[in-house]
């Protein structure tokens, strides 16, 4: 149980006063239910911890998927002075740039209901999954470098999707800061063999329908309606990220020591940003979210080959488009409010997603008059939701919003809860065909284990911090 | 390094597994048997370990495995800071360490 008291500012908002070296309060988005959920576990005392760091601006924030990760929470943004300010692994997390992106089809249900085992089990052969999965692609140490500074256009530059495709991904898929020479041999050489690779763990491949819109304009805007087959992809920057993350982590733990202020977690390690170790980890980082941008890009082309080849349609039959791409564990310096004043910030979301609002220059054309499109995947079998970014998350949030529905059980709890249920059984009860690598994922990875999206997305609708736009149920699963 | 009796090497206790982690607790004679104890331990978290056998013993200096060989039980995505610690009691030295899973 958190010994943290909440003080509650309205229905969907809490905040932590400032008490000890707290530089700044915490604010926590939740509903009773999830705010129950938070105080059993330490994600509220990570928050306080998170505005011990020097340079935050305004409050340390948490998501209601809130729940405990190593150092920041998950669900966790904060933004730091650039001059003043600090940069930490612990804010981003191990998997750097894990992300999602949702493709639209011009297919509708009924065009693929009886192709529906053949299009997973052609999926699931043509994407690489599992434990420590490598991919057909073998990079060359030049080329794999190429990959870390040009992120998703080193992907279209290679044949793999259109440059349309950059231009509906956060920030074009490149981080620019990105410098391969900080990143190591051993983090390079995890990553060679891993580029078009899905994973294990909560990472996936879904085929969903758009079950319900909410926000006519957006989903118009956005290209989506009711009955259309859409896929989201849910992966990261595999090996590469975190090998790249545990170097950094352990040598800012060593620099801290040198720092003129208290860590109240070790894991909190950081490094002003202005420093040389600070520059070399941003440097490091945004190579591997370029990777994991350049990823999402290949797997998306691969999905795209699949449909094709399995329907036997060509591919403007089929209309695969990206919708968006988004990342949620990442560091950005963007230039966003603080008490209505524009500067350039450090903002880490970790567990959290950039949700710009209408009018923002960095939109593409095809949705700057409705905001962007933030992509929020709930657990197995509970399908998805796209929402809009708001004005007042930029005003309130640095941008950001939630980014799924957060775990609740450990895996070996839900192996356990689960260990004599046929899961794939289940999930084809209720509609959802389910492939998976793993011997445990899909046990690991019951609807049980997580919260509920519904609870999550409702707060940040209600909270104003961005707005439902459509529904997405699954219907067939590709999982690591 | 110093090797241990059989009978000794059941030290190594499974702390606690919560959300998307595991807490791991060991405990040595000193610092080098109890780096020992805690490599066993992570190889134990990896692979089953009842499929491995001593069959020679020699220095090495290696990377990696065979997993063909082996039976993956997870992967350890990373060993964290977090609530690490090392005390010394009674002339043991005990380790804990949370493995992100």
């Amino acid at each position: 149980m958190s010994d943290i008291v909440m003080k509650r500012i309205d229905r969907y908002r809490w905040t932590i006063q400032p008490h000890g070296d707290m530089r700044v309060p915490g604010i926590v988005y939740a509903d009773d239910v999830l705010m129950d959920a938070a105080r059993n576990d330490e994600s509220l005392r990570q928050v306080a911890n998170v505005a011990h760091l020097p340079g935050i601006q305004t409050a340390s924030l948490a998501m209601p998927d809130i729940h405990r990760g190593y150092g920041f929470p998950i669900g966790g943004v904060a933004a730091f002075d650039m001059d003043e300010g600090v940069i930490s692994p612990g804010g981003v997390g191990y998997d750097i740039n894990c992300g999602v992106r949702l493709m639209a089809t011009d297919l509708f249900i009924d065009d693929i209901r009886g192709r529906l085992r053949e299009l997973v089990a052609g999926l699931f052969s043509a994407i690489p999954s599992g434990v420590g999965s490598s991919g057909p692609l073998r990079l060359t140490n030049a080329e794999e470098k190429r990959v870390l500074e040009k992120g998703a256009a080193w992907a279209v530059e290679r044949g793999y999707g259109t440059p349309a495709d950059l231009e509906m991904t956060e920030r074009r898929g490149v981080a620019e800061d990105a410098d391969p020479d900080r990143v190591s041999d051993r983090a390079l050489e995890r990553g060679r063999n891993q580029l078009g690779t899905l994973g294990s763990g909560n990472h996936f491949l879904e085929i969903e329908v758009v079950d319900e819109i909410f926000d006519d304009r957006a989903a118009r805007a956005f290209g989506v309606e009711p009955g259309q087959v859409v896929v989201m992809i849910h992966t990261g920057s595999r090996g590469l990220g975190y090998q790249i993350c545990d170097e950094y982590l352990a040598r800012m733990v060593k620099h801290s020591r040198s720092l003129d202020f208290q860590l109240p977690d070790r894991q909190l390690a950081c490094a002003y940003l202005q420093s040389r170790e600070g520059k070399g980890y941003l440097a490091a980082m945004a190579c591997a979210a370029n990777y994991a941008w350049a990823n999402r890009q290949v797997l998306m082309h691969w999905t795209s080959e699949t449909f094709q080849r399995v329907l036997e349609r060509s591919p403007v039959d089929i209309g695969m488009r990206l919708v968006y791409d988004v990342c949620h564990n990442i560091a950005s310096v963007e230039d966003l409010e603080v008490d209505g004043v524009r500067k350039r910030l450090c903002v880490h979301r970790k567990g959290a997603t950039r949700a710009y609002p209408p009018g923002h220059p960095d939109l593409p054309d095809r949705y700057r008059e409705v905001g962007q499109p933030v992509l929020i995947p709930g657990d197995m079998g509970a399908g998805s939701y796209l929402l809009v970014g708001t004005e007042r998350a930029f005003r309130e949030t640095f941008g950001s919003t939630c980014h799924g529905a957060g775990r609740l059980m450990s895996r070996s709890r839900a192996r356990k809860a689960s260990a004599r249920r046929q899961v794939s059984t289940e999930l084809e009860k209720q509609g959802i065909v389910v492939m998976a690598t793993g011997r445990g994922t899909l046990n690991e990875e019951i609807p049980e284990a997580y919260k509920n999206i519904e609870d999550v997305v409702n707060v940040v609708d209600g909270a104003g911090l961005s707005r439902k736009v459509a529904r997405m149920r699954a219907i067939g699963c590709v999982k690591g | 390094m110093k090797t241990t009796a059989p009978n000794q090497r059941r030290m190594v206790t499974e702390l606690f597994n919560h959300t998307a982690d595991l807490g791991l607790e060991c405990s040595g004679s000193s610092m080098a048997d109890l780096l020992e104890r805690a490599g066993e331990m992570l190889a134990g978290c990896i692979v089953d370990r009842r499929r491995i056998r001593v069959v020679e013993e020699r220095a090495v200096t290696a990377e990696g495995g065979d997993p063909e060989r082996h039976a993956l039980i997870r992967e350890i995505k990373a060993v964290t800071y977090h609530g690490v610690t090392i005390e010394e009691s009674r002339g043991m030295l005990t380790a804990r360490v949370v493995l992100d899973v």
